[in-house]
């Protein structure tokens, strides 16, 4: 539980475009809570700057699924350049990891 | 990771008439069904909460103000809101609401009717409850509150 101070910004976001290259991610969140409520979610990234309301929402929604919550260092455009898109992304949900190694290092 | 919109789930409902009103989800449709091909479910809910009684008030007003008020509807997902209470032990639900009776108007009135007297009695049944039961009945006291906002 430690372990997420010592990890660097720039560790998850080579870790997320692995999962992006590798695995399935929704973006968005309406599709978020979609890909919860349906239980194919693995984990959930939530911008920064996100909606306060919002962002208890999806917390709230990962608390009832299981599904670990990933508060990402940056704000919506960055979760967005870290995902290789040219818009921002506030919430993000993965549905399959794909090679990557970012549920075990979360955990 | 885990299906968490289950029958038992205490569920706000998000949009339409009983926006703001607490429900119990009694079926779950994943998949969808054929009238309504996208994720919805099932859900009997408090119309009207029961209101507060002193020991002063007449016993008809007493009775009057514990009605439950009830409803049935089929509503999507996205309009619903899930919360971490679960009403357990009411399969009593499931037996009552069913998909038939849900096809008429008029049955669909009869099955209010039905409801309401199976949720004020499950209302009233609560102070009874053992000490044992205590964690459940902190579910059952959060469906019957109305939800202020």
């Amino acid at each position: 539980m430690v372990k997420k101070g010592k990890k660097s910004a720039e560790g998850m976001n080579s870790k997320l475009a692995l999962v992006m290259k590798s695995g399935k991610a929704v973006l968005g969140y309406k599709s978020t809570l979609k890909s919860l409520r349906q239980g194919k979610s693995k984990l959930v990234f939530i911008a920064s700057n996100t909606l306060p309301l919002k962002k208890s929402e999806i917390e709230y929604y990962c608390m009832l699924g299981k599904v670990e919550v990933h508060h990402y260092t940056g704000d919506n455009n960055e979760l967005g350049r870290a995902c290789g898109k040219m818009h921002a992304v506030s919430s993000l949900s993965v549905l399959d990891v794909g090679d990557s190694d970012i549920l075990a290092s979360t955990a | 990771m885990v299906r968490f919109i289950k029958p038992g789930r205490v569920v706000i409902v998000l949009s339409g008439r009983n926006a703001g009103k607490k429900a119990v989800v009694v079926k779950c449709y994943d998949e969808g069904s054929k009238d309504r091909p996208f994720a919805h479910c099932l859900v009997a809910g408090v119309k009207k909460a029961p209101l507060f009684i002193t020991p002063k008030m007449h016993e008809k007003k007493q009775e009057r103000r514990t009605r439950v008020g009830a409803f049935v509807k089929y509503v999507n997902y996205q309009h619903i809101l899930p919360t971490r209470y679960v009403v357990s032990g009411d399969i009593d639900f499931k037996g009552v609401v069913t998909d038939e009776k849900m096809g008429s108007v008029k049955q669909r009135k009869e099955l209010r009717k039905e409801l309401r007297n199976m949720m004020t009695k499950k209302y009233t049944s609560q102070a009874t409850v053992k000490k044992g039961e205590k964690a459940g009945s902190l579910h059952t006291k959060f469906l019957f509150s109305k939800l202020r906002f």
